[in-house]
């Protein structure tokens, strides 16, 4: 993680005078300033965060000693519980950034009851812990005065309301403005996005398209000078949580004519073939007992499971938002543990981003974990995408200590397809050539082939390691 | 339901318009800036939408009249933002 030198402070959390998030002998804390003292012990006294914490809503969090404290200014440190894995919207699915946006809308009502509110609403602030959205900042909450409106209005709509409208009713891979607008989509953009029929929906109407309006009509003014007596009731503000609330849950996507969703349906294994495939990975996994898993190319996860199952904390990327929907839906509806499946586009991964571009972590600086899986893989990196084998060798060992990989031939029928179209230029690419170009960077402990397929499948260890 | 449709647009295109003509003003405090815009507009949204809150709360209550059910404990109204489903 990308930490500011001086006080070991991680690099997202400045904006927010109420505290930041250190690291300390490798764990992470929060300190919370003194200035935020009486919203702490609100939230502590009032319940919520017994509710929250109860709800699976909030990260739970014990109180460590003040010695660790890195300013003057400290009025308590935190110990969070670990979040496995670090997520961005970027890389979620339309179901998980929806639940995302549920969540905190759930969070926002339970803190009105307990008379506070939430004075931020961004989508950064929520990870997901086996399935589950969680708000992590424990500092998110505010006393609520009656008569304030919602700080967060804005920021909600632009984290949540305009990429959900815009992935359900324009395309779902719009999603991945999010990664260029960091504190979400302007609401004009949206509005001219989305198509007119979503006029009639009263949410999005109402939330995006005279809210843009709104926002241009008094750009330039500043609050205070059209301050006057206006307040907003505790009505009129559970009717606009509620409005969002509804709006949000009426919008869906349907994974359906995406490129891999119905990928082992297909014929790339036998019975037989796929079997022996899943038997020799697992005995593998049995056999390193890795800490963490990354399954690189998972589709819809079924190699991932055997990882997670066996409780390793699991990452299932794929290039595919319907291979990720579908495994996401798959691990709410079994309420699975230890797997998280996220959008990530190999030949062009998440980047560092946001100030300093210390806000965010690229792909690199979330690892390197312990195991990766790059199961029939390697043909769409080094062949669609032309990228030569000794460098899919060199990014793998930055990113992982133990390698699995199957390596798939020109013979077999998806290359065959791939080279249907172009001019084979890969001569190289062969099992001796993709073997002596790993071997630059691994150590090739074992390799087997997959039963009644041409296909191979190696585990390997980063030399040095 | 054509007739349904286009009446539905016409009433929407009105509350819109009459929106944006009665913007009102306001002010709030926070680290984040809540964008004057955004604040005007949802104290107006959230003027329109409480109406219906209202409504829903005399709704159970008069229902409450009849099935001699109180309002819900606090607890139970906790659980209700809590279980609530995923889509509509």
């Amino acid at each position: 993680m990308q930490q500011d030198t001086q006080q070991n402070r991680v690099g997202a959390s400045f904006r927010d005078p109420s505290g930041f998030i250190f690291r300390h002998e490798g764990v992470l804390y929060r300190q919370v300033n003194a200035a935020y003292q009486p919203d702490y012990d609100m939230l502590m006294a009032s319940g919520l965060y017994e509710r929250l914490v109860e709800a699976g809503l909030l990260i739970p969090h014990t109180e460590a000693s003040l010695e660790l404290a890195r300013t003057g200014e400290a009025y308590k440190v935190l110990r969070p519980s670990v979040v496995e894995a670090i997520s961005y919207p970027y890389e979620w699915c339309f179901s998980q950034l929806k639940a995302a946006a549920l969540a905190t809308l759930k969070i926002q009502k339970l803190a009105i009851k307990h008379g506070m509110t939430l004075k931020d609403a961004s989508a950064y602030n929520i990870q997901f812990v086996d399935g589950k959205p969680v708000l992590i900042d424990t500092l998110s909450f505010a006393r609520y005065n009656e008569g304030e409106p919602w700080v967060a209005y804005r920021q909600f709509c632009q984290h949540f309301l305009a990429p959900l409208a815009l992935m359900a009713y324009t395309d779902v891979r719009i999603s991945q403005l999010l990664r260029v607008f960091i504190d979400g989509i302007p609401l004009d953009m949206a509005s001219k996005l989305l198509p007119r029929r979503t006029y009639l929906r009263p949410a999005l109407s109402l939330h995006i398209h005279l809210h843009a309006r709104g926002q241009q009509r008094f750009r330039g003014e500043s609050a205070s000078q059209r301050v006057s007596t206006s307040r907003m009731g505790r009505n009129a503000l559970i009717g606009v949580l509620d409005s969002l609330e509804s709006g949000i849950k009426k919008l869906n996507w349907h994974a359906s004519g995406t490129d891999w969703a119905d990928y082992y349906q297909g014929d790339s294994y036998s019975a037989s073939g796929l079997e022996h495939k899943q038997k020799v990975i697992a005995e593998w996994i049995e056999q390193v007992k890795p800490g963490t898993v990354w399954d690189l190319g998972a589709n819809t996860g079924l190699f991932s499971r055997l990882a997670s199952t066996q409780g390793i904390p699991t990452v299932a990327w794929d290039v595919d938002p319907g291979a990720v929907e579908l495994n996401f839906r798959q691990v709410v509806e079994k309420g699975e543990a230890n797997l998280l499946p996220l959008i990530l586009d190999l030949t062009n991964p998440s980047p560092s981003l946001g100030w300093h571009l210390r806000e965010r972590m690229s792909l690199l600086e979330r690892g390197p974990v312990d195991m990766i899986f790059a199961l029939a893989l390697i043909h769409h990196i080094a062949i669609s995408n032309n990228v030569p084998l000794d460098m899919v060798a060199r990014f793998f060992a930055e990113l992982c200590t133990w390698l699995i990989i199957e390596f798939v031939p020109k013979e077999d029928p998806k290359v065959q397809t791939l080279l249907l179209s172009r001019e084979d230029i890969f001569p190289d690419y062969t099992q001796t050539g993709f073997e002596a170009a790993f071997s630059q960077y691994f150590t090739i402990e074992q390799s087997q082939q997959v039963v009644d397929s041409e296909r191979r499948l190696y585990l390997m260890k980063v030399k040095g390691a | 339901m054509l007739l349904r449709n286009k009446t539905f647009t016409m009433i929407w295109a009105l509350l819109f318009a009459l929106a944006v003509l009665l913007l009102p003003t306001a002010k709030a405090y926070a680290y984040l800036d809540p964008g004057t815009g955004s604040l005007i507009i949802q104290l107006c949204v959230g003027g329109v939408l409480s109406v219906g809150v209202l409504l829903k709360v005399f709704w159970t209550r008069i229902k409450g009249l009849f099935t001699g059910q109180t309002e819900a404990a606090d607890a139970t109204a906790d659980q209700a933002i809590l279980t609530t489903e995923e889509s509509e």
